[in-house]
């Protein structure tokens, strides 16, 4: 009975997660605006376990020097770092950040990048590059790029949206975190990058 | 009851931030304006922009994009 009580928990859990992340395309303020108020950490599991997932696929397609759990441990260090420098960065600059409700919008904000991870990684399988320069190599790099800008924008949205509804700060304030951490994260990302482990800040 | 509390609870969750203020209230409402579009079906402005964005990109760059697009194929 304790068995099946737990089975439709995980369930609800797994269909409340989907709902956000399809809301999160239609709706995206009102989402985050509910999701910073979350509190169940059963949902950032179940985004943990879809993590796990892109990586153990990604290493049966294509080889990488770290196996996927060392990946996914990886990403769990990146997103302390994260947690580390937003909360040392907001405490420098006296503003007051709702660590919990930051948490959860970061973590709902990576399913752009999940997205982008997971389709890049088909794409490879079907159509391995380098692209030509033949009218459909053209065509395919430009729906690519295309492709790559949208889910880029819509990360923008969500990451400006999680630092809002976790700061509850003003549009200037914002925008100046993110051009502190795009100075640092760039450099950061460039370096995983040469290591071949371009995936995890982003994840 | 279950109506009031349910009330209350959406409008505390309507009120969570305060509205934005950009100093001048030419740029508070291009913002308000802006922003709306990226509040509710963000990807009816996204695609298109998008698709722009590559083609122009694609006009700049020319065959660079190329090389760009398989770039990004083998950071996955």
């Amino acid at each position: 009975m304790d068995f099946n009580k737990k089975i439709i928990n995980a369930l609800a859990t797994i269909f409340v997660v989907l709902e956000r992340f399809i809301h999160l395309i239609f709706t995206p303020y009102k989402t985050m605006r509910r999701i910073s108020q979350e509190k169940s950490y059963g949902q950032l599991l179940v985004i943990g376990c879809l993590i796990y997932i892109y990586f153990y696929w990604a290493t049966k397609i294509k080889d990488f020097l770290l196996p996927s759990y060392l990946m996914f441990l990886a990403v769990l260090i990146n997103l302390i770092l994260v947690m580390i420098f937003v909360y040392l960065f907001f405490r420098f600059t006296k503003v007051k950040i709702d660590l919990k409700s930051f948490f959860f919008t970061y973590i709902y904000s990576l399913l752009p990048t999940l997205i982008w991870f997971f389709t890049s990684s088909i794409f490879y399988f079907l159509l391995p590059p380098p692209r030509t320069t033949s009218f459909l190599g053209k065509s395919f790099s430009i729906f690519f790029i295309a492709f790559s800008i949208s889910l880029l924008i819509w990360k923008m949205i969500l990451v400006y949206l999680s630092l809002r509804f976790s700061t509850k700060q003003s549009f200037y304030k914002i925008a100046f975190f993110l051009l502190i951490f795009g100075c640092v994260f760039l450099p950061y990302s460039l370096l995983l990058y040469s290591w071949q482990v371009f995936r995890i800040p982003f994840l | 009851m279950k109506t009031e509390y349910l009330l209350k609870k959406k409008l505390k969750e309507i009120y969570l931030v305060s509205p934005n203020d950009l100093g001048h209230p030419l740029l508070t409402k291009i913002y308000k304006k802006t922003t709306s579009y990226f509040k509710v079906m963000p990807f009816l402005v996204v695609i298109p922009l998008s698709f722009g964005a590559a083609f122009l990109l694609y006009l700049v760059l020319g065959p660079f994009l190329v090389k760009l697009a398989s770039l990004l194929q083998y950071g996955f």
